[in-house]
């Protein structure tokens, strides 16, 4: 039996959210990463249907309208790009082009829409729907662990989930793979919550019914997210069929066994009916051409391209990619703490469900509080399946951490049952000396314990938080991991962002600037936050370019060399680094050595002796 | 009965004391990490004593944030550190910073002096004395004559532009001359011979200074060695027709190998190099090669 959730936790959730609102939007500075940009004119463009739906309902559901707004990026669903481009047109502040008419450019079709409250940057408003939803998660973490396990456990997980630097980092992006993330834990705690033990369900036929409808719509959420959802439905039947098979084929009167249909989880059957209908209802592509362009979106995943990954000096272009992967990168891109954590509480919990399994159930002397027999192995499958996923030698690798963070927010449960050792190392103490008994004495040491090991997390969490996404835990090096260790350093062209205060400071008029691998979305919206002099022209050709960004990417240095020789110099003027770790550098052409009026006398040399190298000269230099 | 070991109670324990001594860990690692102002105070220790000939290389060699500061100089930002490269230049300043581990250059060289600064230490080297570098292959590759054999039949390669040689126009790989590739973990300038189908293809140094070491380095580039595709290369170099080095390149076989051939120091010598492969697909092999004294 689950514990029951109190209105005190809920307003403890909503207050550990919204401390997570306030960390993101505080901390804002970061640049736009390729696909951002992507999703940033997906939003814009698909924001332009609300107009045709406010004109006009009939013209808006033709599907001349749904072609013409939502033809741009069709292989991601467009649920939250439709969000991002509400919020855009609610909250934005975009340019007034009778007032700045080169603004006009910066806009789809030249033409920016009017703002309606105009209280935000335009980027902070596409990003906000995901700001609140990411930070909802914190609150869904807490509430989870507090119905599965205790308040405790429930606190330090989502503490833990707070203090990820590159899930923090990701958190403020207006992309899908938080989002998902969010919507991922959201629906296998809807799942869980809906699918007791059969006598449960029964005694609660009603609750049972609810939880499932919510859960099958919040599951075609989910798929109008991003794509990982499709994994859920496999997570929970593999986790269905190993603990509660013999609902569904318990022992008749014979003794033999029956198939029993009527006892599959209602779950199951409106993740089955309602999942793909929400899907369906939330994404406007499908409504003209459901199969076509499903087939479309199935077949652009399953053969997506591969990304190329620096991975201990080893670039990995294409299958077998490495089955540690996943599982390494966390363990360097976590905090310290929260991986002893984690570690900590995936060991107990095998340790208790071993020992459980032998019989010997009588060794555990502090038994984890988990609430529901098979919650532990609920709680691992969503950690262990995400990774898996991405472990799997064929899988494309993105580059980074972000394709199984769904995984790494059950693992932070992990990480709050980790901290149980603790607390009961504490009352350990209480037991053996008298004056660790007293209660305020081990509630204390307690919060000095908590603070030990999230202080830290923290740190690492703010510490470089622009650029977040290269963090490595300081286990390994910190960010000199990425040299150290020959790993991934920048990943999607938003370094370009630490570059800008330089170029606005020293780039000449007019200057020409090749931003290699930031995308021209970005860019514009550079523009549009008034972070980018609007002269400033942005080109992807470095041998017309004045200035070249070079974001560190092992695959891009072939490239770079290039680069360097197209604009004359081999020194960066300006360098972004992270901790001493070069991840942009910016190249700046050397001016024009103006041509000499006379032409200069050119008189022949002596031939020098012995065809003697340049360094015997320099040596001799050396002993003066 | 108690019911917490003192295993339990350590392990507990251990956790938050662990994770402090993580923190500092993590506080003492960006604790040590240079800003703009120390970069700029090695750059000034390296341009006070600069001559001509001297070359900037960073320990670590990916710590490079000191190369804005050193515009003008001579500065290896390569990835790794390449020592060998960098003993043709007459001094080497070492920028080191943060651990600074790699600082130490291999046996040999001579340290002229060490300044150590807040966050970085500069130090001045000297490479091994008693040996000049003599001929850079890659240098003079104007001088080399490039040709295709097929069986009897030798193809001349006669068209050289910009340091690179073509058989007839040009071409974006099929050629042999210089080019900067990545290889074993940095950018190196190299001379690039990619193989050729059905053909071997000859670069030949017809006078090569005498001296008394010819040193040769070979490799796949990394985009060859990862793309795993074609077959092996033959790589063969002969010094006055006499095979000194017969290598075979697997598929994916990474590596920059450095071979030296004892030279007799009299007079020149003529040295050939052969690259080919049954199947040339990807086989981005290059090479360079130095004549010591």
């Amino acid at each position: 039996m689950a514990n029951r959730i109190r209105r005190i936790d809920i307003i403890a959730g909503l207050i550990l959210a919204g401390c997570y609102f306030a960390m993101l939007m505080t901390t804002l500075d970061i640049g736009f990463s390729r696909d951002e940009g992507f999703y940033f004119r997906a939003a814009e463009e698909y924001s332009h249907w609300y107009d045709d739906l406010v004109e006009s309902p009939s013209k808006a559901f033709s599907k001349k309208s749904i072609d013409k707004h939502f033809a741009y990026n069709p292989e991601h669903p467009a649920l939250p790009k439709m969000m991002f481009g509400l919020s855009w047109r609610l909250f934005g502040k975009m340019h007034d082009p009778a007032k700045e008419p080169w603004s006009r450019v910066w806009y789809h079709n030249t033409k920016p829409p009017k703002p309606i409250l105009g209280i935000m940057a335009e980027s902070t408003a596409m990003r906000l729907p995901a700001l609140i939803l990411n930070s909802l998660l914190v609150m869904f973490i807490f509430l989870f662990g507090v119905e599965f396990f205790n308040r405790r456990v429930g606190f330090v997980a989502a503490a833990s989930w707070m203090f990820l630097p590159h899930t923090f980092w990701h958190s403020h992006l207006a992309c899908f793979d938080m989002p998902v993330t969010a919507m991922w834990f959201l629906v296998a705690w809807l799942f869980l919550k809906a699918t007791p033990p059969l006598a449960e369900r029964r005694a609660d036929r009603k609750r049972t019914w609810g939880l499932a409808i919510a859960t099958g719509i919040a599951w075609g959420l989910a798929m109008s997210t991003k794509h990982n959802a499709w994994f859920m439905p496999a997570v929970f039947l593999l986790w269905y069929m190993i603990s509660r098979w013999e609902e569904v084929l318990p022992r008749g009167v014979g003794g033999r066994r029956r198939f029993a249909f009527g006892n599959i989880p209602p779950a199951f059957w409106m993740m089955l009916i309602l999942g793909p209908l929400v899907f369906f209802l939330t994404w406007p592509k499908l409504w003209f051409d459901p199969i076509g362009h499903l087939g479309f979106y199935i077949g652009r995943h399953a053969k997506h391209e591969y990304y190329w990954a620096y991975y201990f000096g080893t670039l990995f272009t294409k299958p077998p990619f490495p089955v540690t992967f996943p599982f390494v990168m966390s363990l360097m891109t976590i905090p310290g703490p929260i991986v002893l954590l984690a570690t900590t509480g995936l060991g107990k919990s095998f340790r208790s469900w071993w020992l459980s399994r032998q019989g010997r159930g009588w060794k555990i002397t502090s038994p984890l509080p988990v609430a529901g027999t098979d919650t532990i192995l609920f709680v691992f499958l969503n950690f262990l399946i995400p990774f898996a996923i991405i472990a799997a030698p064929n899988t494309p690798i993105f580059g980074g951490t972000k394709h199984w963070l769904p995984g790494v927010a059950f693992l932070s449960l992990f990480a709050g049952l980790g901290f149980e050792t603790v607390a009961n190392a504490i009352d350990g103490l209480g037991e053996r000396s008298r004056c660790f008994r007293r209660r305020t004495v081990r509630a204390v040491m307690l919060l000095g314990c908590l603070a030990a090991v999230l202080t830290p997390a923290a740190w690492d969490t703010f510490h470089g938080h622009t650029n977040g996404s290269t963090y490595y835990n300081a286990a390994f090096g910190g960010f000199g991991a990425m040299g150290r260790h020959g790993m991934q350093r920048e990943f999607w062209g938003n370094t370009a962002f630490s570059a800008l205060p330089w170029l606005n400071k020293n780039a000449p008029k007019n200057a020409h600037v090749d931003f290699h691998d930031t995308a021209w979305d970005s860019v514009k919206m550079y523009w549009r936050d008034g972070l980018l002099r609007r002269d400033i022209k942005p080109l992807w050709d470095f041998k017309k370019a004045d200035y070249h960004l070079f974001h560190w990417h092992k695959e891009f240095l072939d490239l770079e060399e290039r680069g360097r020789k197209a604009i004359g110099s081999d020194i960066p003027a300006f360098i972004v680094e992270q901790d001493g770790v070069p991840l942009l550098n910016l190249y700046q052409r050397p001016p024009k050595t103006p041509t000499p009026r006379t032409l200069p006398v050119v008189r022949p040399r002596a031939p020098r002796a012995g065809g003697a190298a340049p360094g015997k000269a320099v040596d001799k230099g050396g002993e003066e | 009965m108690k019911r917490f070991s003192r295993i339990a109670i350590i392990t507990g324990l251990a956790i938050p004391v662990a994770s402090l001594v993580y923190f500092a860990v993590a506080l003492l690692q960006a604790a040590r990490v240079p800003d703009s102002q120390d970069w700029k105070s090695a750059a000034d220790v390296v341009r006070k004593g600069w001559t001509p000939g001297d070359l900037v290389v960073f320990s670590p060699q990916w710590a490079q944030g000191a190369s804005p500061w050193l515009s003008d100089l001579n500065v290896d930002t390569g990835e790794n550190p390449d020592w060998y490269d960098a003993s043709k230049a007459g001094r080497v300043w070492v920028i080191a910073s943060m651990d600074g581990r790699h600082a130490e250059p291999p046996d040999g060289w001579k340290e002229l002096s060490t300044n150590k600064l807040a966050k970085t230490t500069v130090r001045l080297w000297r490479p091994p004395a008693g040996r000049t570098h003599v001929y850079g292959f890659r240098e003079h590759i104007g001088d080399a004559l490039i040709s295709r054999v097929r069986g009897p039949r030798r193809e001349i390669c006669s068209n050289l532009k910009d340091s690179r040689w073509y058989c007839g126009r040009e071409h974006p790989w099929l050629f042999v001359g210089q080019d900067s590739k990545d290889i074993a973990g940095r950018v190196r300038d190299v001379i690039w011979a990619h193989a050729v189908d059905k053909a071997v293809l000859e670069t030949a140094w017809p006078e090569v200074p005498a001296g008394k070491t010819l040193t040769i380095r070979y490799g796949l580039t990394q985009r060859a060695a990862e793309s795993r595709e074609g077959s092996p290369v033959v790589f063969k170099a002969f010094l006055n027709g006499k095979v000194v080095l017969d290598a075979v390149l697997q598929p994916d076989e990474w590596g920059w190998v450095t071979k030296d051939v004892e030279l007799d120091g009299k007079g020149t010598s003529e040295v050939k190099f052969h690259v080919s492969a049954p199947n040339t697909q990807s086989r981005q092999l290059c090479f360079d090669a130095d004549v010591w004294q």
